[in-house]
């Protein structure tokens, strides 16, 4: 229902197989993205937020694209920087508030914090506080689903200073040499703490890296969903159907620093204003405005309905228990009590 | 493991010798058994052989040189050690910084502070037969055992290596039959409260029984004085549950009281005795050889002359409780303390047969128509330990005034409104005289 | 301990792991290896032989020379619904799988919240005794007993050796098995079928009452033939094979100790910082303590890399005479 083939002309394949309903919740997904970070931000601003916090405000494309496509039987595996991602798949915010905050009704009972949200029984394997240490585990995982003859993906995300890592090498090749579905996804946002990839890599485009381990690889425009869902779908289509892995790199930007101790000596004002000036919500926005998917008064309503889940979302981790300390070595084992995990073949 | 060789002590006096000469050198194989070096001491010149077969490594001192008893002088290693080189002594560190400490004792923060300094790789530590903190060596299973069976370590001669105490010694120890002060009578005993760490001895007056001191046991423990303290009391002969021994001297019962100590492993100790028990009390603390930590008297017998002849003898001889009542009422300045229980206690321990001989006899022996038979003045004065008395100004049997002739190193403490029977009269206060004592 | 069958038979330790690979591999279809050369090859230690052959390659994967990738898709695909049984091809290889190893699969179920369990199995082989030297050679087990969200094992017969790799396949946590490699060859009965050994108890080898010899791997079997030895000078050795040395069988320790107030922890591990440091801590801190008459004797590996010269090597690491001589000096009280 509502495609839009006959509504533009000369408009991207993907449209067509993608209904119109899913490009409006892409956009408020976006804008969730967003709300949201920004709220985080506040709340750590104001004290409220233990350790640190790695925003990716500015990289809402590459993270809502890359999951719109994907269900609960799809994986992914996130990163420090991955709010956006979980979110894309499916994360309630109100669960990822109470876990910055600490509490027992966060997404990892408070014991994880920012870097470790996770929810294994919808498809979400975690962010890793490691760089590189999700891409062996998404290969784990896609070897899991070619075992289980599923026809699940799994999509792993990773920075660009991941790509010069051991296990980003090892992971490649394994997936290829084993013909796995996983797709790895490179959002390059230029640098990785204040090392710029130019600097730190040797080669000018992280997806030229896929030829040595003969797969294919591509580089996109990370702040058009539209590039993004568009490589996004041809991976997926092509694990889904045994094709093995694929190389996805979104050049994106992140607006802030790469932590909230982060200075910002390394990049200058006019870099990160000329990035700002191609803000992925806003491109996203015009264009669906421009295919009529919406008007503004929609966006007004979309945005104020994001406002009320982000406040009641920081209202729920507020009001949340914190964990108990007698319950500090709860879960470093299993209890012998525990079901089996989702997907066994029993 | 490879074996040290230490300087043994081998004369009781000694705590050093010097090295007059070795038979082995660095490296050199030698046999368990066999001359290893000889020692001098201010008595002889001795031989000593090796401990062990093996190599001699590590000699840390020469021809010429004194060091303490137990000090390590070399270490023979079994061929093939396959192990980690083993360190100096493990102790030396936490020792030295200790003895500086102990040595400089104003000082003791700044000596603490400076960490002490950790031998270089390879170096050698020549230590002496430091004083470990606690004062003995000895395993945990021997402390254990020791403080079960109420022995001082002190006492043990250990077997181990370097004289540790092993279990074993304890036992050996405890097996011996303990050197019992010369006594045929047994005594009666009763705990009255359990502790480890020393034992209170309560020691009663005559024609009294030891659960006359209940009242002040009481008091004691809601003071919170008695903490780990035993508390032991004992029934003199003829007295309480005690056979009757004859005609004992002073001496002869201080004896008797000594081998229940000795017995029921109570030392160290803190004498206590009342009146007449009091003379007992002192007897011993000036004659035992048991660790006596502080001796309390309560208007003791023996330090004046006078004493309340028709008291004593009012009490030994009345037939019945009308009669024996006013004497009781003697003991106290206020007779409401003198309730029907204590009447009753009272007639029921003179009413034991030969009871009433017993005390005639003591009554005769030491009180003689009213004039104590007993000087302590001279054993008072002897005493080492802190010795304190107390007394109720209002005392009938022995006055008050007894006090004035006390030797100086003697602290008084007299309380008004308290008669002969200060321990029921005022058990608080006397409990917080009780509670300095042991603080020793 | 229960057996489908109990005939008697001797297997080889590596036959016995064999056994129980393919058991598990039989019964569970979420069962798969992976290991460098344990396909057509059989694995390094002739472990795996045959298995390629019967199961395909689907399920006895051959993987490429890269431990951190292989342990880390080892641990996805334990959180995935798969029971990876990961070789490596010596134990010194576990160095360049730490990440995955210590910073993933031992955390993730507790930084997730218990949202997820990691049943990962790795193998190692370990020890020195062959002339492989320094890089080839290590018992690094104690690093991974330190890390909590790990089990840590060592059988020492190919009873254990079995019954426990079967035990490790049915549980839920990552288990890293260390299997000394002169053991291996090493022969002892088997049951048939399939049995479990816990993860978490010790086991008295052979009562005694003068002293206490507590054991991991291949020291557990040195310290019988010590006890051999020291029964015939009239020293009667408590023989304790610790077995497993995450969790520890603590009590097992303390109820030896508290009988024979004597303690010698024997293990290949660097003697500093090793098994038998918290051996003996677990003895000084607890119920055990007051039972000692003597200190601990600590007999472990030199402080040095395993050497090459095989002198050298056999003395860089407990042998049976240092444990009798040990047992000797301590029981004689000379320490």
């Amino acid at each position: 229902m509502g495609y839009v083939e006959d509504k533009v002309d000369g408009m991207p394949a993907v449209l067509r197989t993608v209904p119109e309903a899913a490009w409006r919740d892409a956009l408020r997904k976006m804008i969730l993205v967003r709300r949201f970070e920004e709220s985080a931000e506040q709340a750590y601003m104001r004290g409220l937020i233990h350790g640190t916090m790695h925003l990716s405000i500015g990289q809402e494309a590459s993270a809502i694209g890359m999951t719109m496509l994907l269900s609960d039987d799809d994986y992914i595996t996130s990163t420090h920087r991955g709010h956006g991602h979980c979110i894309g798949k499916g994360a309630d915010p109100k669960r990822m508030f109470a876990e910055f905050f600490g509490k027992e009704t966060g997404y990892c009972h408070g014991r994880g914090g920012s870097m470790h949200i996770a929810d294994v029984s919808r498809g979400n394997l975690g962010a890793n506080g490691i760089v590189a240490g999700g891409l062996p585990i998404a290969v784990g995982a896609a070897l899991s689903v070619k075992k289980q003859g599923r026809d699940s993906v799994v999509v792993c995300f990773f920075g660009d200073g991941a790509n010069n890592e051991g296990a980003f090498h090892e992971s490649l090749n394994f997936a290829a040499i084993w013909k796995l579905p996983v797709i790895f996804v490179c959002e390059n946002n230029r640098y990785g703490m204040s090392m710029s990839v130019d600097r730190s890599t040797a080669v000018s485009h992280v997806s030229q890296r896929a030829a040595s381990y003969d797969m294919p690889g591509v580089t996109i425009d990370g702040n058009r969903l539209i590039d993004v869902l568009q490589a996004a779908e041809e991976a997926i289509s092509r694990a889904r159907a045994g094709g093995g892995p694929t190389l996805i790199e979104c050049e994106t930007y992140r607006i802030r620093g790469h932590s909230k101790s982060d200075r910002n000596r390394y990049r200058t004002r006019e870099e990160i204003e000329s990035w700002g000036a191609r803000d992925p919500i806003a491109l996203f926005e015009k264009q669906l405005l421009e295919w009529g998917f919406v008007d503004d008064a929609a966006v007004q309503a979309m945005r104020a309905d994001v406002e009320d889940e982000i406040k009641a979302g920081l209202d729920f981790a507020q009001e949340s228990p914190a964990p108990r300390i007698d319950e500090l070595t709860r879960d470093v084992y299993t209890a012998a009590a525990h079901a089996p995990q989702r997907g066994t073949a029993q | 493991m490879p074996t040290e060789v230490i300087l043994p002590r081998v004369d009781m006096d000694m705590t050093e010798g010097s090295i007059t000469a070795w038979y082995a050198r660095e490296g050199d194989s030698v046999k368990a058994g066999e001359p290893l070096f000889d020692i001098e001491t201010s008595k002889a010149t001795m031989e000593v052989e090796s401990p062990a077969s093996g190599i001699v490594r590590k000699v840390s001192a020469s021809v010429g040189d004194t060091v303490p008893v137990g000090t390590v002088i070399a270490w023979i290693y079994a061929s093939g050690e396959a192990l980690a080189e083993l360190g100096p002594e493990p102790e030396p560190e936490p020792e030295e910084a200790l003895q500086a400490a102990a040595a400089h004792a104003p000082e003791l923060s700044s000596e603490i502070a400076e960490p002490a300094r950790a031998p270089a790789a390879g170096e050698r530590v020549v230590t002496g037969a430091a004083e470990l903190r606690t004062g003995t060596r000895a395993s945990p299973a021997a402390r254990k055992a020791a403080r079960e069976s109420r022995v001082e370590l002190a006492q043990v001669s250990g077997s181990g290596p370097q004289g540790r105490i092993v279990k074993n010694d304890v036992l050996s120890f405890l097996r011996q039959a303990p050197a019992a002060a010369d006594s045929s009578v047994r005594l009666n005993r009763l705990w009255l409260h359990e502790g480890n760490a020393a034992t209170l001895v309560l020691v009663h007056g005559f024609a009294a029984e030891s659960n006359g001191w209940r009242p002040l046991v009481s008091a004691m423990r809601e003071a919170g004085v008695l903490a780990d303290i035993g508390v032991l009391a004992v029934d003199l002969p003829g007295h309480g549950k005690s056979p009757d021994g004859g005609a004992l001297s002073l001496q002869q019962t201080a004896d008797a009281i000594e081998a229940v100590l000795r017995e029921e492993y109570a030392e160290p100790v803190h004498l206590v005795g009342h009146s007449f028990g009091g003379a007992v009390a002192a007897q011993l603390a000036r004659s035992s050889r048991l660790a006596v930590r502080s001796l309390t008297l309560i208007a003791p017998a023996g330090i004046g002359e006078s004493c309340n002849w028709a008291f004593i003898n009012g009490l030994t001889h009345s037939a019945e409780r009308a009669t024996l009542r006013p004497w009781l009422e003697e003991l106290v300045e206020d007779a409401s303390f003198i309730d029907d229980a204590f009447v009753a206690t009272a007639e029921q321990q003179l009413r034991r047969p030969g009871r009433r001989q017993t005390l005639e006899r003591i009554a005769v022996e030491f009180f003689r128509d009213g004039r104590l038979q007993i000087d302590l003045v001279p054993v008072l004065s002897e005493l080492r330990m802190p010795v304190r008395v107390v007394w109720g100004l209002a005392d009938r049997i022995l006055p008050i005034t007894h006090a004035d002739r006390l030797p100086r190193n003697v602290a008084q403490h007299r309380f008004a409104g308290v008669g002969h029977l200060p321990q029921i009269e005022a058990p608080g206060a006397f409990a917080r005289v009780i509670g300095e004592q042991l603080m020793r | 301990m229960n057996t489908a069958t109990s005939q008697a038979r001797e297997l080889t330790y590596a036959q016995a792991i064999n056994e129980a690979l393919a058991i598990a591999l039989e019964r569970d279809d979420r069962v798969f290896l992976m290991g460098e050369d344990i396909g057509v090859y059989g694995g390094a230690f002739q472990v795996t032989g045959g298995l390629y052959e019967r199961f395909g390659p689907e399920r006895v994967m051959d993987t490429p020379i890269a431990e951190l990738a292989g342990a880390g898709i080892a641990v996805g695909a334990a959180m995935t619904g798969s029971r990876p049984v990961y070789e490596f091809q010596f134990s010194d290889f576990a160095t360049l799988a730490m990440e995955q190893i210590v910073n993933q699969a031992a955390k993730m179920r507790y930084m997730l919240g218990g949202g997820v369990s990691v049943p990962v199995v790795m193998r190692f082989p370990a020890g020195s005794g062959t002339g492989a030297a320094a890089q080839h050679s290590q018992s690094l087990e104690a690093w991974f007993a330190h890390v909590p969200g790990l089990k840590v094992v060592q059988p020492s017969t190919p009873h254990d050796a079995k019954g426990m790799l079967l035990a490790a396949l049915d549980d839920p946590d990552p288990v890293m098995i260390f299997e000394h490699k002169l053991l291996y060859k090493s022969k002892g009965v088997v049951p048939e079928g399939y049995y479990v050994e816990p993860l978490d108890k010790a086991v008295v080898r052979r009562t005694g009452e003068d002293v206490t010899i507590v054991a991991t791997s291949i020291m557990s079997v040195r310290a019988l033939e010590a006890a051999e030895t020291l029964a015939q000078d009239g020293i009667d050795a408590e023989v304790v094979d610790l077995r497993s040395i995450r969790p520890i069988d603590r009590q097992a320790i303390i109820d030896s100790v508290r009988k024979t107030s004597r303690l010698i922890c024997v293990y290949e591990g660097v003697r500093q910082l090793g098994i038998g440091s918290e051996i003996a801590a677990i003895v000084s801190e607890g119920e055990a303590f007051d039972a000692l008459d003597a200190p601990i004797v600590r007999l472990g590996g030199a402080d040095c890399p395993l050497p090459y010269n095989p002198q050298l090597e056999r003395a860089a690491v407990p042998q049976v005479d240092d444990i009798v001589d040990a047992a000797r000096r301590l029981v004689g009280g000379r320490i």
